[in-house]
């Protein structure tokens, strides 16, 4: 056998562009279901732990899946906006915890959610270095972020701007970094988490500038009874500071101020039957229960997956039937070398043997490449995997 | 070493059909066979070797009656008692000048890939002048470098008896004559019996005997 | 610091026997002071209990260490030496908030450092929420307009609610609801405790009222605006500058002074600590009576807020001349 593996595999090596494809080719018809099934698996696991995890989930009226696809995973889906008023009202009930959650904003490539302290708690997510939120200004980065960004207390972070080309869209805020996040293996390593109020001052709705009882006429345009008017030389801070902090405030009223979703944790089951009862027929706003939106979502995964994977062992099938063509055409090449083989004397279970060698290399190298590419994806591609579902959901 | 009495063959498809009343070759002779195209040369030394048994008679090689081996035991005769050079080589691309040389190690379990083999090899190598190309494959060698390469691959099993059919019709007179010196030299020096095949006439005062193929009784239908 | 009576202006000179009986008096009320010292102690300002209650200011501190039941440590943590409405704390003391079973908050805007500070709103309680709507304002601030948004104005609110023995007394009610909650069992217990708080400042209110119709509306001047619901509750009416207690005043303070005088001619002003003495001086010269009212913002080197606050008015009674002045 030593012999037939060593002929196998020196005739394969030398036709190694032949043999790569044959290989490619095999790994993928042996991978490919396997790892969809994998997956299909774990993302549904994932998906449903997150939805599970989080009782009930209050927003605007609308779709429930974009509405969870957002505050759960933090996918952007424009879904419309609550406000600060009802995550009061849902205080004022004595019923459940309100979590506000401000989703929307970006920075770099990562999704900002502006919150509460208790989300920390709620989701249990504990500091790996640093600190957790204290003022305004300050984000708290999960453990991805700070692993791809390279960031740790200290550093600071800007967010996207609104508008790249207009010029009174809002600017980028800087969020000076305090603390990163250990890993929690789910949507929260990939946020950037700021106070409520910071995300509202990032999009525009607080700001902080110079004192204009203070400041000097050039950035005044006219004063008149009482009344200054400010001219564009104002300077308007985009970034919070121990000395500016205080300068940063809010217009209106701030129970008007937006949220797009608000977690809302029963105190108990009492609790979480009389909070629905009371949205159930509330026209503007819905109180769902995640775990049945992404149940719904994980069904048509499923018979995705299914369809899909009729596809996939039926081109499994052609690859396979390739795969034998190829290597019959091949032997009927090599019909030289089969003959002086036999005059040489090797019998005929010789020469299966051999040919049978460099279907077994050829096999086991794609099951090898099917293993490895299935380790990869199932280490590095459940995050990609869940963004493509939740993106497209 | 070699003796044919009454040995009749056919193709099973049909098509052929030879008949040698009687030859004989002694041990350590140089011996040609010559004949048209289609006289059954090939065949000759397929029943020599016991590549193809006979319909009838007797054939004896190196003291071995091949006609009445089993097809097993005609393959382990063969790969122990026979080497081969064959007109177009027929060497591995795939495999080094040495792999190639030792090919036939690869084949049987009666062979073994041990030191002794690979010694033997690489002292033909040298006696061949091709020691410096071990590491080379054969598509980047020259005809010449190629016929020596087969020769070498015909003699590391130390056969008694050594088959050439045709080894040196692709070659220019120069190389032609040079591999020839080197093949007769080589199975000289080890006292081995060739028979070759040969169109070249102008070879045969090399050869101590002559067999015309013709001569036997051959027969297309 | 010179004698109040001093600054009432009126002189006593106490003979022997009755510096006895005053001497008398105040061993007795040493004794029960002390006897009283376990119900009514200044707030254990660096006490953490089992749980934990932060506030903002001292009067919160002191209404829940009236009320708190045993296991709940009472935090104030704010330096001696700074106004807690303006202290900024560092991250880390922030973070000691964050872990309090429960943060009393003013309301009204005091304590600026909440507005930016990330605190776990489940655990909130803003005492002074729903006691009053709306707040008043400060009567400062610029009113401006800058970029597309319109006017509005960086007022402030006023936030010394607890100035308002009523609105004191809602705040206390709601420390109440903050540790029923977090001490569901003791609800009876802090409910008697609340009714004696109850007691004693509603006897505050009811004197600043019998106060008030003494003195009427005369005017009155307030070193800062610090008396807004004091002077919105009981109806005095004040105008307030910007004077410091330990700064002489310079002479563009005085011109001040002067004008608002001549279309406010206060008697008669309040002072959160002290004025220099060359400053009482010239506010002498000008008629006019400096009375301490401490809005006990911070703990008090002796006494409590009820000793401080009782004190207060007190005072304002004698300079008003709503009741004899001892």
């Amino acid at each position: 056998m030593r012999d037939s593996l060593f002929l196998a595999w020196r005739y394969l090596r030398h036709h190694r562009a032949k043999t790569l494809l044959l290989v490619l080719s095999l790994s993928v018809f042996l991978g490919l279901p396997l790892v969809m099934r994998a997956m299909s698996a774990v993302i549904q696991e994932s998906l449903m732990a997150r939805a599970e995890s989080t009782p009930l989930l209050l927003g605007k009226k609308g779709s429930s899946l974009d509405l969870v696809v957002e505050a759960l995973y933090f996918q952007p889906k424009g879904i419309d906006a609550l406000t600060t008023a009802d995550a009061n009202e849902i205080d004022q009930t004595g019923l459940a915890l309100a979590i506000p959650m401000r989703t929307g904003l970006m920075a770099q490539q990562f999704p900002v959610l502006g919150t509460s302290l208790d989300y920390f708690s709620f989701r249990g997510l504990k500091t790996a270095e640093g600190r957790g939120l204290a003022t305004l200004g300050e984000c708290v980065v999960g453990a991805e972020v700070a692993a791809s960004l390279g960031l740790k207390p200290g550093d600071s972070i800007l967010t996207s701007p609104s508008t790249l080309f207009d010029l009174a869209g809002v600017y980028p805020l800087r969020l000076q970094v305090v603390g990163t996040l250990e890993p929690s293996h789910g949507p929260d390593d990939r946020a950037v988490f700021v106070d409520v109020k910071t995300a509202w001052v990032a999009e525009g709705l607080g700001h902080g500038h110079q004192d204009l009882a203070t400041a000097g006429n050039d950035v005044i345009l006219k004063r008149k009874d009482g009344t200054a008017t400010a001219n564009a030389k104002l300077v308007q801070y985009n970034e919070i500071t121990d000395e500016n902090a205080e300068s940063f405030h809010f217009h209106g009223d701030p129970s008007n101020y937006p949220v797009s979703a608000i977690i809302v944790v029963p105190n108990d089951d009492k609790a979480r039957v009389l909070l629905r009862g009371r949205f159930v027929n509330d026209s503007a706003r819905q109180l769902l229960r995640p775990a049945q939106v992404v149940q719904g979502l994980n069904e048509q995964i499923f018979r995705f997956e299914r369809v899909l994977q009729l596809i996939v062992w039926t081109v499994g099938l052609a690859t396979a039937l390739m795969f034998v063509l190829v290597m019959v055409l091949s032997w009927r090449l090599r019909s030289d070398e089969l003959r002086t083989m036999t005059r040489l004397g090797c019998s005929r279970w010789k020469a299966v043997q051999i040919m049978g060698a460099e279907v077994l290399l050829m096999v086991g190298a794609s099951v090898a490449l099917a293993a490895f590419f299935g380790f990869v994806i199932a280490q590095f591609g459940e995050a990609w995997l869940q963004n493509l579902i939740l993106r497209g959901s | 070493m070699i003796e044919l009495h009454d040995v009749q063959f056919e193709y099973s498809q049909g098509g052929f059909s030879l008949s040698v009343p009687e030859l004989r070759i002694s041990s350590g002779t140089r011996a040609a066979a010559i004949g048209p195209s289609g006289s059954g040369k090939t065949t000759l030394l397929n029943l020599i070797s016991g590549i193809e048994p006979p319909e009838a008679g007797r054939i004896q090689t190196a003291g071995v009656r091949v006609d009445a081996l089993s097809a097993a035991a005609r393959r382990s005769f063969r790969i122990t008692h026979v080497g081969f050079v064959f007109q177009d080589f027929l060497l591995l691309d795939y495999l080094d000048v040495r792999q190639n040389i030792l090919y036939p190690y690869r084949l049987h379990p009666e062979l073994h890939l041990d030191a002794d083999a690979r010694t033997r090899a690489e002292r033909l190598a040298a006696n061949l002048g091709i020691e410096r190309f071990l590491a080379r494959r054969p598509d980047e060698l020259s005809q010449g470098e190629r016929q020596r390469v087969a020769i070498a691959r015909a003699l590391v099993t130390a056969p008694k008896l050594v088959l050439a059919d045709e080894p040196t019709g692709n070659l220019d007179p120069a190389t032609k004559q040079h591999a020839l010196d080197l093949l007769f030299e080589q199975c000289d020096a080890h006292s081995m019996t060739l028979l070759m095949v040969t169109h070249d006439h102008g070879l045969l005062d090399r050869f101590e005997q002559v067999v015309d193929v013709s001569a036997f009784g051959a027969s297309r239908s | 610091m010179a004698s109040e009576s001093d600054s009432a202006g009126l002189v006593k000179v106490p003979g022997t026997r009755t510096c006895r009986a005053i001497l008398g008096c105040l061993l007795v009320l040493l004794a029960f002071g002390c006897a009283k010292k376990d119900a009514q102690r200044a707030p254990a300002l660096t006490d953490e209990g089992a749980r934990s209650v932060y506030t903002v200011n001292y009067p919160l501190a002191y209404f829940t260490e009236r009320l708190a039941p045993e296991g709940i440590g009472v935090v104030f943590p704010a330096p001696a030496d700074v106004d807690p409405a303006f202290w900024k704390p560092a991250a880390d003391v922030i973070g000691r908030y964050q872990r309090a079973d429960l943060i009393l908050l003013n309301g009204a805007g005091y304590a600026r450092w909440t507005r930016y500070a990330t605190l776990p709103k489940s655990r909130i309680l803003v005492t002074a929420d729903g006691c009053r709507d709306p707040f008043l304002p400060t009567g400062e601030g610029v009113i401006h307009r800058h970029g597309p948004g319109g006017e509005h104005a960086h007022e402030g609110t006023a936030f010394t609610t607890w100035l308002d023995m009523r609105l004191a007394l809602c705040q206390a009610r709601h420390v109440r609801d903050g540790l029923v909650r977090l001490a569901p069992s003791s609800r009876e217990s802090v409910d008697r405790k609340l009714e004696a708080l109850e007691r004693e400042l509603s006897d505050l209110d009811s004197r600043l009222r019998a106060t008030v119709k003494v003195w009427g509306e005369r005017p009155m001047l307030a070193s800062h605006p610090v008396y807004q619901y004091l002077a919105d509750a009981y109806g005095f009416q004040i105008e307030s500058v910007h004077f410091e207690p330990d700064e002489a005043l310079s002479p563009e303070a005085i011109q001040e002074l002067d004008a608002l005088l001549a279309d406010h001619p206060a008697k008669l002003m309040l002072w959160e600590a002290k004025p220099l003495p060359e400053t009482e001086q010239r506010l002498h010269d000008r008629g006019i009576i400096t009375v301490l009212f401490d809005p006990a913002a911070q703990p008090p080197s002796s006494g409590d807020f009820l000793t401080v606050m009782r004190a207060n008015v007190e005072r304002l009674a004698c300079a008003t001349k709503a009741k004899p002045c001892p």
